[in-house]
């Protein structure tokens, strides 16, 4: 698999995906009326849910390569890669995502009681 | 006898009014969303003409994609928002009408790469912090 996005480049695109996401009625609304959102319009998936998404792929994989012990080490294989990698990107998207939390946090702590930046 | 003792408290605590505007919250959390989200949206390249899109941190474990435009055919508006939790074991992606999916492959390196170029961004241009230390920046370039 090869990353098309160079960390030099200014600005990059997704190759794929995103250019073709489907319109639809969406209930998540964007910043202008995010206090819904904030207020429980929008629920977060819940652990149990996300697990069963794994389990459901992990299902996908075996049901695939029933008759294929072979293939599907190989594709078993691949699952435990992309599980790695996300291990990874959670990480990363955890720290990014606290990070900015503290910063967003900070300056509106600064704002309501008029402290010094 | 109101008005002296009126005085007297402006003498002492300074300009009622200028006090109040003091106090005025000049951003709530939403509005330092909103500017967040224009960073945001420009990290995937050029906007198309007439679409408006907006990716932004909603808070510690949810990222938003959000792409408005009018559809060609019946010249209506439309939009999609796309969810991306941050779960235990996974980047959970969600989208209306759509089954939920762990983000995987390439589009996974995309995301986080784009999480990675809105700290940048974000904590450099919004919040004035130097986002390799985490310092503010002043105190950064005097170091």
């Amino acid at each position: 698999m090869t990353n098309t996005i160079s960390p030099t480049s200014d600005t990059f695109t997704f190759p794929n995906g995103y250019e073709q996401i489907p319109s639809s009625t969406v209930e998540t609304p964007s910043v202008e009326t995010g206090a819904e959102y904030l207020t429980g319009t929008g629920e977060t998936v819940s652990p149990d849910i996300a697990q069963q998404v794994v389990n459901d792929a992990e299902q996908v994989v075996a049901a695939a390569y029933a008759n294929s012990p072979e293939s599907r080490a190989a594709a078993e294989a691949y699952r435990a890669e992309q599980l790695a990698l996300q291990q990874g990107a959670v990480d990363r998207a955890r720290a990014y995502s606290i990070g900015l939390e503290d910063m967003r946090e900070a300056a509106l702590k600064r704002e309501r009681f008029g402290l010094a930046a | 006898m109101r008005t002296f003792a009126r005085k007297i408290a402006t003498l002492i605590t300074g300009d009622p009014a200028a006090a109040s505007a003091k106090r005025r919250p000049r951003f709530t959390r939403r509005d330092l969303i909103r500017m967040e989200s224009v960073i945001g949206g420009q990290l995937f390249g050029p906007i198309p003409k007439g679409h408006r899109r907006e990716f932004f941190r909603l808070d510690s474990h949810t990222w938003v994609w959000f792409e408005e435009w009018t559809d060609a055919a019946t010249r209506k508006r439309v939009h999609t928002t796309t969810r991306y939790e941050i779960h235990s074991n996974g980047i959970l992606k969600v989208q209306e009408g759509q089954p939920y999916r762990f983000v995987e492959g390439e589009e996974l390196s995309n995301l986080v790469w784009a999480m990675y170029r809105y700290y940048e961004e974000v904590a450099r241009n919004i919040y004035g912090y130097d986002p390799a230390t985490g310092k503010p920046l002043a105190v950064a370039a005097r170091a």
